[in-house]
């Protein structure tokens, strides 16, 4: 393993420790120290120290018989994850509301988009990044075969999913169902779907590349 | 029984037709990762990317693959 695969896992260690502080460190302050903003400005740090390690030695980071797709793959499955941690986060924090908000600008809480576009940008820059270091072909016909598989597997997920929404709705009383079926928390779940579909693909491919290297 | 494609791209590409695998891959079309996978039998081409790896590697299609049976 070379330095930048070793520099690349701390730096993911360092973002999973502040992804972890920011998401779910209590509220009170902890030895004089807010854990909630703390990791959420070593996430942020680790972040830039990605793009950082993707821009000077993106070439070194992955090992050398991984192909661009199969690096792309893997990283969208990381921003993925982190993006679904942030939005069971947001859930989490709506549960814990009285009110829920009745109108569409009550959707989102101000810092969850803040950090939903911050992931979008960093994900979109180092997928560029990876793309610039090729130089050859990044996509061929076997990659096409393994995202459409990849995709087949989020259809089943997805299906799956709404299968149990049916029979959670069929088989609880309406009265203990109200908050959950409220618009803004439907609205919500309906979003939390899509991301678990989403992430269901990004593992099946990244596996299937797995599964595939000879 | 079931039947599966099996094919001699290693073989020619080393011993017949000199090339690396990064070479076939570009003449081909297709990444790396994809000749690796073509030769360690993990991955059935299309028939566009048999033709053109049995036409990089100087050879006629059925030197190249073989429709095998298989117990």
């Amino acid at each position: 393993m070379g330095s930048a695969q070793r520099l690349s896992w701390v730096v993911l260690l360092v973002a999973t420790a502040g992804l972890l502080g920011a998401l779910f460190g209590p509220s009170e302050r902890w030895g004089g120290v807010d854990l909630g903003a703390t990791g959420a400005a070593v996430f942020m740090l680790a972040l830039a120290a990605a793009i950082w390690l993707f821009a000077a030695r993106g070439d070194q980071v992955f090992p050398e018989h991984m192909s661009v797709s199969e690096r792309r793959a893997w990283v969208g499955l990381a921003f993925i994850a982190v993006i679904l941690a942030t939005f069971m986060r947001q859930l989490w924090a709506l549960s814990g509301r009285a009110v829920v908000p009745e109108y569409i600008h009550g959707l989102f809480s101000h810092q969850f988009l803040q950090r939903l576009i911050t992931l979008i940008i960093a994900w979109s820059v180092i997928s560029w990044l990876i793309g610039r270091q090729g130089g050859e072909v990044e996509t061929d016909e076997r990659d096409l075969r393994l995202r459409h598989r990849a995709d087949r597997a989020g259809d089943w997920a997805f299906t799956l999913i709404v299968i149990a929404g049916i029979c959670v709705l069929a088989s609880i009383p309406a009265p203990l169902l109200a908050w959950w079926l409220s618009p803004i928390v439907l609205a919500n779940l309906l979003i939390g779907l899509l991301i678990a579909k989403s992430l269901v693909e990004h593992v099946a491919l990244a596996f299937a590349y797995r599964a595939g290297r000879a | 029984m079931s039947d599966h494609i099996v094919n001699r791209i290693r073989e020619w590409r080393v011993l017949r037709a000199p090339m690396t695998q990064a070479e076939l891959a570009q003449a081909c079309g297709v990444t790396r990762q994809t000749i690796i996978a073509l030769e360690a039998g993990k991955y059935s081409p299309s028939l566009e990317l048999a033709f053109k790896l049995a036409r990089a590697l100087g050879r006629n299609l059925e030197e190249v693959f073989q429709y095998a049976e298989k117990n």
